[in-house]
């Protein structure tokens, strides 16, 4: 029974951790160890003396921001005297009310805490000084064991240890369907099938893989797992009414395109958070496109839910501003960082070392853009014309000449209509339809204004608007804590920072020096630069994670959304910490921090390639595959079912970018895209409208962005099994699939039977990528001549054969085998 | 819960269900932990393969109810036209009121004091005042336990709507019933757990947010049941004849276990096949629990079936007694659009809001009561808010979170009880004020759950349906 021991000691630990976040902890006498000091001592510290003892600071050269530097002491010496908090200067200074010098005090509990924790022992891990993900990572050496690549050295020392090796490669239509699903999130053709079990190269897997890093839909497939992390959504979300944003899709497009060019990572980022402060776009000369792609990439601080409506009254604009900073600030820090800071808007995080202070730092990088006590355009207004402003005057100019010139030659037409209406015999309310035919003269007249008026509209200049982030000028006014995160309780005004445990002495967050006529404040830059050097301990950490999770369907960390004291530790530390050590520098001679070659590295892997068989023997030894020695079958997301079936049933619609595809609602209440029973485009396209979920991703658990999704679930729900029989979608798609089988299906002579065979292969062949088997055809061959006579009570023959077929085919994409890789 | 003994074992599967522990763990080892505690009864149940099921699971102690009726009223029914009587406020009619009675929606909209046009009069032994709009449910009043003093944070619908059903004025946090199934799962697994019970005219306001399971897993969203004949559940009915389709899903079930025999240890495989069964068996389970032609000739009249004005709430009265009845753990009674928000010609509307619901409510009271449902039962009545007892243009009356009232009846309900009570005018709750958290905090009371105890981690944390808010369980209602 070992998954019940297994289950067991789970709820164990979980007991434990559950005390903990109920806080019960302090009720009774800790135990000294280390993670006292991990759970109690370091937060002490976070929030009452990091300020002037922590990064790039350290007054009286005492540093609090590691147990290590803690036991090294300041200027004056050794503070600790581990037994006893009397002799340690830390605690003098505390008890006495000398430190923290300004208000708050240390509570009486607090001190308490302190002493029972020195007295106990003052335990804590030197070596580790910290939380691990805290740390910038070490570049460890890659093992040498035989393993050509270095991933699978790594994942090989631990799998030594139990004795096990990784699994066979995968039969080769199982890995092509894998690592295609994978990297461009569709099924592999039937031609693309066929060269890859032709090709006996060595080289074979290898020209896949970089066939498809190179395709298009690479940057479609991966562009939704980062609009994910990043709540991208068509519409404002607030109120019923949901407005639509009508030009956020340029930021999906701009996803997709920088994926596709491989953008490196960190200025992918850098684009993201500051693309308003890379170029001096209100000054430039000419407008570039460089240019106009970072400020479309700020779309990404735009994609929070946002009530700035126009026509709100003043209290609730400024209710759904803040909402709209707070979410902001959140998408930004999940996503980039790993880390939940949201606890810490109201009051110190209980469960991790960031303070309140901590969350309001990082507000104050974000409030040169977004004013939450000063003037904010309404959310349809803070737009981007893409155009320098010397061409945005000539714009005005021309439009205002030809709005004068339109509205002359309107009057123009009024009298000349007079003029007719006032020939005799013409009734006075004639109008000009009634005109036409008695004078062919005004004919001739109206025509010349009309092509008038069409000159006039050609000259009109029109820019695009870009629905970007930027600094309204370069000196915000302060930012201000918030007293238990209330808008109405200001205390005193923070600077801009970064999260005192993460900051450090050779990657300091710094401001640059305001210059003369600055017309941004800096302040996201010297963030995106912050979060962006190789020596951030999360960055880089992070994004390899979610790249890893993704292809391994678990993380290293299995919590991708949460690398703090609360997340899961790294199942393999070293191979995490070689990737992100790598990545800045760039994979096997590849660009610094480019994303293709961290791919190709982790595909290429035998852990990857790895068949998915289950080996019993050894998952006793590792009941959870944690040890990955086998690749772990899974199930596809939402959109990559929806869109292998459309291409299985042969209407894809492959067109990349563009305006998203509209919703509309059933009168049953199913939310569908438009038209999409005779064809699709991708479910990346189709409008995300938050009220409005499309029925079908929604119910195979595409996140309705609330703020943003850092980890999907996976849910098997009665409703997935009702929506995947049953729904108009599934209807037009296995009618659509059961025709191109019968296009598809060599037409020779041949009986009904052996046709019906054929029919039957190609099926099996284009939705599994495998002939069926003995079982498999017999049954069937069964359901057809069965359904077949069913039908033919209330169809003619032919119809019923194919109705028969149609539901063989909607059987097919229902299936286990579609929609789960192996 | 009859079809399942707890055991040493549930309490562990508790523990385990509460809380997101796949976080570190294959998913498919977690389930295969499930399956071997339950033995061979988990492969035909709803096993997800997170672990996230509707299994019935023990309360935290022992429940007064098993199930839960609310009847929501979109749009904040007015609260002194029909359960809180004010004489003064009558008296003033027509005079503006002080500077400290403000409209929050917009303070240029505070009116004059606009009384009641209707007789408030004294009902059952315990002499209740109710409106004269509400003789039906007057004849409740022994059994119901009525709420004078609530209070909302929010005036505008959504977030007000928010906050009544998820704990919060910003979305994203599961709606009480997405808590209520997540702690208890359900007692028929043919059918579905959670049910947000729809108006034959269309949606609420808000739409699905209103039955939303927030960052729960989707297994715990409410199931949009339409109250109309045909397809009351989206694709609930195959679209080919149902001796086509049951032969159609043998034809994917054959596959499925011949694609399966490789793959013996995957159990989101399983999970998967037994879906599709439990679909079949909720098809035709659904089908007949929505089935209102079952019902005879008198028990349709008692929720004025038989008369087009109380029709269209009637079947939705009957149909949440027809759910119940079968053991689905939580119906969300909705109304389309927000019929109750009165701005203007408030008296008449609530005239014809009150003929169409205040027999079919009655109505579900008696027949719960009739079919032995009434003790394991409870039903709520409320809106997002109440309306200001001033008002807004000639005749209407604007949003209103100060305070406002909601009932409750049925199983470990003091009936005949009023609770608090808002000032001379009913502008505010001034006294046992009940709070949203409040109320959520006694409706898990009621089923035996600890709302301190029932977590949910998300976020680096464990959240609780009210949060961090303070919560007093309004026992002076309960038995």
């Amino acid at each position: 029974m070992k998954p019940y021991a297994t289950l067991k000691n789970l709820c164990l630990s979980l007991l434990l951790l559950s005390l903990c976040f109920a806080g019960k902890l302090s009720a009774t006498p800790p135990k000294p160890s280390v993670s006292t000091y991990e759970k109690e001592i370091l937060p002490l510290f976070q929030s009452k003396c990091l300020g002037c003892h922590g990064a790039g600071k350290a007054q009286a050269g005492l540093d609090l921001r590691t147990f290590g530097s803690l036991l090294q002491g300041g200027s004056v010496g050794k503070v600790l005297v581990v037994g006893s908090p009397e002799q340690s200067r830390i605690y003098q200074a505390v008890s006495s009310g000398k430190m923290p010098p300004g208000n708050p005090k240390m509570t009486p509990k607090e001190q308490q805490q302190l002493a029972l924790w020195i007295r106990t022992g003052a335990h804590g891990n030197a070596k580790q000084g910290g939380h691990w993900a805290f740390k910038s990572p070490l570049s460890p050496s890659v093992p040498k064991n035989g393993e050509q690549n270095s991933v699978d050295a790594f994942l090989k020392e631990p799998l030594k240890r139990i004795k096990a090796d990784f699994a066979p490669e995968a039969e080769r239509g199982t890995l092509l369907r894998r690592v295609t699903y994978d990297l461009i999130g569709l099924p592999p053709t039937l031609q693309e099938r066929e060269a890859f079990q032709k090709d006996t190269t060595p080289q074979a897997y290898q020209k896949v893989v970089d066939r498809l890093l190179a395709d298009p839909r690479y940057g479609e497939r991966w562009a939704r797992y980062w609009l994910d992390t990043a709540g991208y959504a068509d519409s404002e979300g607030v109120l019923q009414e949901d407005r639509i944003r009508p030009n956020a899709w340029r930021y999906r497009d701009y996803v997709i395109r920088s994926l596709n060019a491989d953008k490196p990572y960190n200025r992918f980022l850098l684009e993201q958070i500051a693309g308003d402060e890379l170029y001096d776009y209100k000054n430039a000369k000419v407008w570039t496109p460089e240019m106009e792609e970072a400020l479309v990439a700020t779309g990404f601080l735009r994609t929070a839910v946002d009530g700035t409506r126009d026509d709100f009254n003043e209290h609730q604009f400024t209710e759904y501003q803040y909402r709209m900073l707070n979410d902001t600030q959140t998408i930004l820090v999940s996503s980039t960082l790993g880390i939940t800071m949201q606890c810490a808007r109201c009051h110190d995080h209980k469960y991790e070392p960031l303070s309140q202070k901590d969350y309001y730092r990082i507000q104050a990088c974000l409030t040169g853009a977004i004013r939450p006590k000063g003037k904010l355009l309404p959310t349809n207004r803070r737009q981007i014309v893409a155009a320098t402003a010397a061409d945005q005057k000539r714009m005005q100019e021309v439009n205002a000449q030809v709005d004068s010139a339109l509205q002359a030659l309107a009057q123009k037409e009024q009298s000349l209509i007079q003029t007719f209406r006032a020939k005799p015999k013409v009734p006075k309310e004639a109008t000009p339809a009634q005109l036409v035919p008695l004078f062919p003269e005004f004919k001739i007249q109206q025509d010349a204004l009309q092509k008038e008026r069409g000159e006039q509209e050609g000259k009109r200049i029109h820019f695009e608007e870009i629905r970007a982030l930027y600094d309204q000028d370069a000196t915000p006014p302060p930012t201000n804590l918030l007293k238990r995160g209330e808008i109405t309780q200001p205390l005193s005004a923070v600077e801009p920072g970064v999260p005192t445990i993460l900051d450090s002495l050779e990657r300091t967050f710094t401001l640059p020096k305001l210059v003369k006529d600055a017309t941004t404040t800096g302040r996201r830059r010297a963030l995106a630069e912050w979060i962006t050097h190789p020596q951030n301990p999360l960055s880089a950490r992070v994004i390899v994670n979610r790249i890893w999770a993704h292809h391994f369907g678990i993380g290293i960390v299995a919590t991708p959304d949460n690398f703090g004291l609360s997340g899961q530790k790294p199942t393999h530390p070293e191979l995490l910490d070689w990737l992100a050590t790598q990545l800045p520098k760039g994979f096997s001679g590849s660009p610094a921090w480019t994303l293709k070659a961290l791919h190709r590295l982790i595909i290429t892997s035998r852990a990857y390639r790895q068949s998915s068989e289950f080996r019993p023997a050894l998952a006793k030894l590792d009941p959870e595959n944690r040890l990955l020695w086998r690749q772990r079958p899974r199930r596809l997301e939402a959109e990559a079912i929806r869109d292998g079936i459309l291409a299985t049933a042969g209407i894809l619609d492959p067109t990349l970018y563009g305006t998203p595809v509209d919703n509309e609602v059933r009168g049953t209440g199913e939310v569908v895209a438009v038209q999409e029973q005779n064809g699709g485009r991708r479910s990346l396209y189709l409008l995300v409208r938050r009220s409005l979920p499309v029925t079908f991703l929604n119910v195979f658990d595409a996140p309705v962005m609330e703020t943003n999704c850092t980890r999907r679930v996976t849910s098997t729900t009665p409703t997935q099994a009702l929506t995947i029989l049953n729904s108009s979608f599934m209807e037009s798609q296995s009618a659509h699939f059961a025709q191109r089988v019968e296009r598809e299906t060599p037409a020779t002579m041949m009986t009904d039977y052996e046709s019906k065979k054929a029919k039957i292969r190609v099926a099996f062949r284009l939705a599994f990528g495998r002939i069926p088997t003995e079982n498999e055809m017999k049954a069937t061959l069964g359901f057809l001549q069965a359904q077949t006579l069913r039908y033919n009570t209330t169809k003619k023959p032919k119809e019923a054969g194919l109705s028969a077929f149609t539901d063989l085919c909607l059987a097919l994409l229902s299936s286990n085998e579609f929609v789960y890789l192996d | 819960m009859d079809s399942f003994d707890p055991n040493t074992h549930q309490e562990i599967l508790e523990s385990v269900t509460r809380r997101d522990l796949f976080s570190g763990l294959g998913s498919s080892a977690v389930a295969l932990a499930l399956t071997s505690l339950l033995g061979g009864a988990a492969s035909a149940q709803a096993q997800t393969p997170q672990g996230y099921t509707l299994l019935p699971r023990r309360p935290h102690f022992t429940p007064k109810i098993k199930r839960v009726i609310y009847l929501f009223q979109n749009g904040g029914a007015s609260q002194v036209d029909l359960f809180d009587p004010k004489p003064e406020l009558r008296k003033q009619d027509g005079k503006r009121p002080g500077k400290d009675f403000v409209n929050d929606v917009d303070v240029k909209k505070t009116g004059a004091w606009l009384g009641s046009p209707f007789q408030f009069q004294r009902f059952g032994k315990c002499g209740m005042e109710l409106a004269e709009l509400l003789p039906e449910l007057g004849k409740h009043v022994d059994e119901i336990a009525l709420i004078r003093s609530m209070v909302s944070e929010h005036e505008n619908h959504e977030q007000a709507c928010g906050h009544m059903h998820t704990g919060s004025p910003i979305p994203g946090r599961p709606t009480f019933g997405s808590w209520i199934t997540y702690a208890l799962g359900t007692e028929n697994q043919n059918l579905p757990a959670y049910v947000a019970l729809l108006s034959a005219s269309g949606l609420p306001v808000d739409g699905v947010r209103n039955w939303s399971s927030g960052w729960m897993p989707p297994v715990y969203q409410g199931m949009a049941v339409r109250s109309v004949d045909s397809d009351p559940i989206l694709n609930l009915q195959s679209r080919i004849p149902a001796d086509a389709s049951r032969e159609r899903l043998n034809l994917l079930q054959t596959l499925n276990r011949e694609h399966q025999k490789q793959r013996q240890d995957n159990l989101e495989l399983d999970a998967r096949i037994s879906n599709f069964e439990l679909a079949a068996r909720m098809q035709l389970a659904a089908t007949d629990a929505l089935d209102l032609k079952k019902e005879s000739a008198s028990t349709r009249k008692m929720y004025g079936l038989d008369s087009p004005q109380t029709e269209n709430y009637g079947r939705q009265c009957l149909m949440a007694r027809r759910l119940v009845e079968r053991g689905v753990r939580f119906v969300q009674v909705m109304m389309a659009g927000q019929p109750w928000d009165t701005h203007s010609d408030n008296a008449n509307q609530l005239r014809s809001l009150t003929r169409a619901t205040d027999l079919p409510v009655s109505g579900l009271l008696t027949d719960l009561k009739q079919r032995g449902l009434w003790d394991d039962t409870l039903v709520i009545w409320t809106g997002e808010f109440g309306r200001t007892p001033f008002s807004e243009g000639k005749d209407g009356r604007d949003h209103h979170k100060r305070g406002f009232s909601l009932w409750m009846a049925g199983g470990g309900i003091r009936g005949g009880t009023t609770y608090g009570a808002t000032d001379e005018f009913g502008y505010s709750a001034v006294e046992n004020i009940v709070t949203v958290a409040d109320f959520h905090g006694t409706l898990l009371h009621l089923l035996g759950l600890d709302y301190r105890r029932l977590s949910f981690h998300f976020d680096s944390r464990d959240q609780r349906l009210t949060d961090v808010n303070p919560v007093k369980i309004v026992h002076p209602v309960l038995l």
